[in-house]
């Protein structure tokens, strides 16, 4: 099937390029980049459909990054074609095109079917591979400058002061801490397994103890660590939705019941107020 | 000014489970609620009519249920809800379809200035049908709007968070906002307020009313097959010993996996 694979990120047509090959869908693909400089989605498309032909092309395939996702929408809405956004997974087959998306926090897959082409199709970011990536040629347009009706006034990189995406290791806390005296008792241990600090939605959103950025989960951060330590923290799924591609997982909860002992490795049962400091404590001699 | 508020009507998401016994996933007889960030929309629009004066109507697709959230929409400070109804709205999944619907409800009723809607909806996580309506109904889109105003000559300022970056933009009415969580406090109703909502303030439409078909299944991009669990491929093994023992235990495990 003819496909275009269009991003405002040269790198995500890349990697979306390389989500399509190892799927056996781009055996006939072009990758296009939209370079939005100071433009919004909105007159990026306007370009877009100006300068390039999309009518020739079965499946019009981006990622799910802000802007692409926009400018699928307004592809999808001008050309009359149906859109799929968020697919972690899309699989050709006699019966049409079978897409899968993550829905209900983390829940569930959502698994769809098609008979129509062309479409629109957005791809989860978490779905894509580490590289190194397939080449393809790129195309570039450019949209530069700004429309009539609605302008970018000015940007700028909006600072982490932590990124927890790339840390190796996470202790992750929820509401079995008590207090937010008691983060010192953590830190302590996060300093020992020279860790980054993460936490669930309480924590960051009611509590507002720790920033949103340190937030692990659907409406949070997603990470990917070697080891993930969640200590005191139950296991919503919104919550493993966030963390569910790290390598090992540890929990530390005083209920036997709690749903995060059916998504971890290893699990120790007790009070974390007794085991993090002793866990610090060995952690430190072993240095 | 004249506010439309796209509000979906959905389930609690962590309500949600697999049956154990049919290993279907269990939508029906869970809470209820409008969508988290749709709440947010509402009260945006709520405190512009304050300043600015006009009216706010809540607009939303859905089965018959979905009154519920309208009412509440009415009860948060909305003028009046208005229902695009179909009895198969929950099991559909359609982004451009949904906004096509929308964008028609909208001229139906004669346009608006502004529409506003949650930057994405908690159950499906749908993050395109704001952008859409904006699109079919030519008109700007400024997405993931943490902080906007909107003056006296139609002019919005605006600041969203857009892949990483902090963008301001300046756009001008008739225009489409979605909104971030952190925009507001969004209000609250009881139930008590959202009962005492007189009916006639929310009104139903049919597809049909609207100018389209009534057989979704004719115009729909997608079916939805089935839902299938996401598992967690994990060890699960639960180190038993107390605190010093389990603490000594777990170290060595972590050694063994090369993550110490």
């Amino acid at each position: 099937m003819k496909t275009l694979i269009l991003s405002t990120d040269e790198n995500a047509v890349r990697k979306a390029y390389q989500f399509l090959c190892e799927r056996s869908i781009a055996t006939e693909a072009k990758g296009l980049h939209l370079s939005l400089s100071g433009a919004l989605p909105g007159d990026g498309y306007e370009v877009l459909r100006t300068n390039y032909d999309l009518s020739s092309y079965g499946l019009i395939v981006l990622s799910d990054r802000d802007f692409d996702q926009e400018i699928a929408g307004a592809i999808a809405s001008n050309m009359d074609i149906p859109c799929v956004t968020s697919c972690s997974n899309i699989e050709l087959g006699d019966e049409g095109i079978r897409f899968q998306r993550v829905v209900y926090g983390g829940l569930a897959h959502m698994n769809l079917l098609t008979q129509r082409t062309p479409l629109v199709m957005t791809v989860s970011c978490a779905a894509f591979g580490e590289g190194p990536f397939s080449d393809l040629p790129i195309d570039r347009l450019e949209a530069a400058g700004s429309g009539t009706r609605s302008r970018i006034v000015s940007s700028r990189e909006i600072e982490k002061g932590v990124d927890l995406g790339s840390a190796k290791r996470i202790v992750a806390v929820g509401r079995g801490v008590a207090k937010k005296e008691d983060l010192e008792m953590i830190d302590q241990l996060t300093r020992a397994l020279e860790a980054e600090l993460g936490c669930s939605r309480p924590l960051s959103e009611d509590y507002k103890w720790l920033p949103l950025e340190r937030q692990v989960g659907l409406t949070g951060e997603t990470v990917k660590p070697q080891l993930y330590l969640a200590v005191g923290i139950s296991g919503q799924v919104q919550h493993i939705a966030g963390m569910r591609d790290a390598g090992v997982v540890v929990a530390i909860n005083n209920n036997k019941g709690a749903p995060i002992f059916d998504c971890c490795d290893y699990g120790l049962v007790g009070d974390l107020y007794e085991i993090v400091p002793r866990l610090t404590e060995v952690l430190s001699g072993r240095a | 000014m004249n506010i439309v508020v796209l509000v979906k009507h959905v389930v609690d998401s962590t309500e949600v489970r697999f049956d154990k016994k049919t290993g279907e996933l269990r939508l029906r007889g869970l809470p209820e609620k409008i969508s988290d960030y749709d709440k947010h929309a509402i009260e945006a629009a709520v405190q512009l009519k304050a300043k600015l004066g006009g009216t706010v109507t809540a607009l939303s697709f859905g089965a018959k249920d979905a009154q519920k959230s309208l009412k509440e929409a009415v009860a948060l400070g909305a003028d009046e809800g208005v229902l695009v109804f179909h009895g198969q709205a929950n099991s559909i999944y359609d982004p451009l379809l949904i906004a096509r619907i929308l964008c028609r409800a909208i001229e139906h009723r004669d346009g608006c200035d502004l529409v506003l809607s949650g930057a994405m909806t908690e159950d499906v996580t749908n993050k395109i049908v704001g952008s859409a309506v904006a699109s079919l109904l030519k008109r700007p889109h400024i997405s993931n709007v943490s902080q906007f105003d909107v003056g006296d000559s139609g002019n919005i300022l605006a600041t969203s968070e857009i892949d990483g970056v902090e963008v301001e933009t300046e756009s001008q009415l008739p225009a489409a906002l979605s909104v971030l969580r952190k925009l507001n406090e969004p209000r609250l109703a009881t139930k008590i307020q959202i009962m005492k909502v007189p009916m006639k303030k929310v009104s139903t439409i049919s597809l049909g009313d609207i100018g389209m078909e009534e057989d979704l299944a004719a115009l729909q991009g997608f079916e939805i097959e089935s839902y299938s669990p996401i598992t967690n491929d994990r060890k699960r093994i639960v180190i038993e010993g107390g605190t010093n023992e389990g603490t000594e235990k777990l170290i060595g495990l972590l050694q063994e996996e090369g993550v110490l």
